[in-house]
């Protein structure tokens, strides 16, 4: 925090204090933090909706890839093992190659996975802020 | 859900119409081509086949909807390819702020301040990572002419130890840096959206998307010839910065 942002911080800090102090009805501060936990929890937060849509397509994708290359999978699993273990040995003509639509879709998962983490944890943070 | 948050659905339900169909595509075209998907070590890395033979393949009744994307699909398979590493900053970045958005936020509220204070920040993880780098260094070298004092059929047992030692060690660095990274391309992305000529729709984007904005940005001109590892070296000291700037303040913080 520079020397701006200090005083501009103790400049509102003092206005505060200035202000009379009113004290809210009994029950005022729940009945808030009711309404706002409800509404929040009524409401269908957008990082559900955005992750299934984008989830489902790549997952489907996903499923019908290992299905079809599942034996080039593992294959490929057995070689980077046997390269670990020395029992196979690679030189400069050895290569990777993954199909690049299924690296997208592998992304565009993890991608999916993360709103959907978002999303559970603002949850949790607004019951937390209810609570 | 608000009118923005509509949008962003919309949005997403748009590009990953677009990405459906051209995964679709995919599965029609590879259905039982027998071409490999995944080829590591010694197997063949499969050759591109010319789009007029992956169109015979095409069932007739899918050929007018499918045979326009095939240009697409491959081009969307080359570039996934390319963009992988991308993909990967990308996701790292996005974990990092919905996992440690405390300690991005923090990271992020601790390097606030003017050019001077900006310098010192990169001054600081300029620092750190010289001396991490040093202090890797001259540990290498120790445990290596510890590990050559051990019995033969040992050698190879400390030599793993010591790859595993050193594994955690830049794990731990590169950690630091990943929350640092994030930081900072919040910072540089809420100061590009803030620019006047787009300022009143910079103002709606959300952190996340103008993190994962600059992410982009950053990574992309990392990528330029002798300019790019300037920059990515910057970056990479000032993320670090950042992260040990935010660690002393809250250490000082905590003993006033």
């Amino acid at each position: 925090m520079n020397d701006r942002e200090k005083r501009d911080e103790a400049a509102f800090t003092e206005l505060f204090h200035r202000l009379p102090l009113e004290p809210t009805p009994l029950g005022f501060r729940e009945a808030v933090m009711k309404r706002i936990a409800s509404t929040r929890a009524r409401s269908w937060r957008w990082e559900w909706v955005a992750a299934l849509i984008i989830a489902v397509p790549n997952l489907l994708f996903l499923l019908w890839t290992f299905s079809e290359s599942g034996d080039d999978i593992a294959l490929a699993v057995g070689g980077v093992t046997n390269a670990l273990l020395g029992v196979e040995e690679w030189d400069a003509s050895a290569s990777v190659y993954v199909d690049g639509l299924m690296l997208v879709a592998i992304a565009l998962v993890g991608l999916a996975a993360l709103l959907a983490t978002h999303a559970l944890l603002a949850a949790e943070r607004s019951r937390t802020l209810a609570a | 859900m608000t009118q923005r948050e509509v949008g962003f659905v919309v949005l997403g339900a748009v590009a990953t119409l677009a990405v459906s169909l051209l995964l679709f595509a995919a599965i029609v075209v590879r259905q039982g081509s027998g071409r490999p998907t995944v080829a590591v070590g010694r197997q063949p890395v499969p050759t591109a086949q010319p789009i007029t033979a992956i169109e015979r393949r095409i069932p007739q009744e899918f050929r007018p909807f499918i045979a326009p994307l095939l240009p697409l699909e491959r081009g969307a398979s080359d570039l996934g390819r390319d963009a992988a590493a991308l993909l990967l900053v990308l996701l790292t970045t996005g974990g990092a702020l919905v996992l440690a958005r405390d300690q991005v936020v923090r990271i992020r509220a601790s390097s606030a301040g003017d050019a001077a204070e900006q310098l010192r920040i990169f001054g600081i993880g300029l620092g750190v990572l010289v001396a991490v780098a040093s202090a890797i260094f001259l540990g290498v070298f120790v445990v290596l002419r510890g590990v050559i004092g051990l019995a033969p059929q040992n050698v190879p047992l400390g030599l793993q130890i010591a790859l595993s030692t050193l594994s955690v060690a830049v794990l731990a660095v590169a950690i630091a840096a990943l929350l640092g990274f994030t930081a900072t391309a919040w910072r540089l992305g809420t100061w590009l959206f803030g620019f006047r000529p787009w300022r009143s729709l910079g103002e709606r984007v959300p952190a996340g998307l103008a993190t994962i904005t600059a992410a982009t940005l950053i990574f992309l001109l990392a990528q330029v010839p002798i300019l790019g590892r300037l920059e990515a070296a910057i970056v990479v000291a000032y993320s670090l910065g950042a992260f040990v700037r935010a660690r002393l303040l809250r250490t000082e913080a905590r003993v006033a």
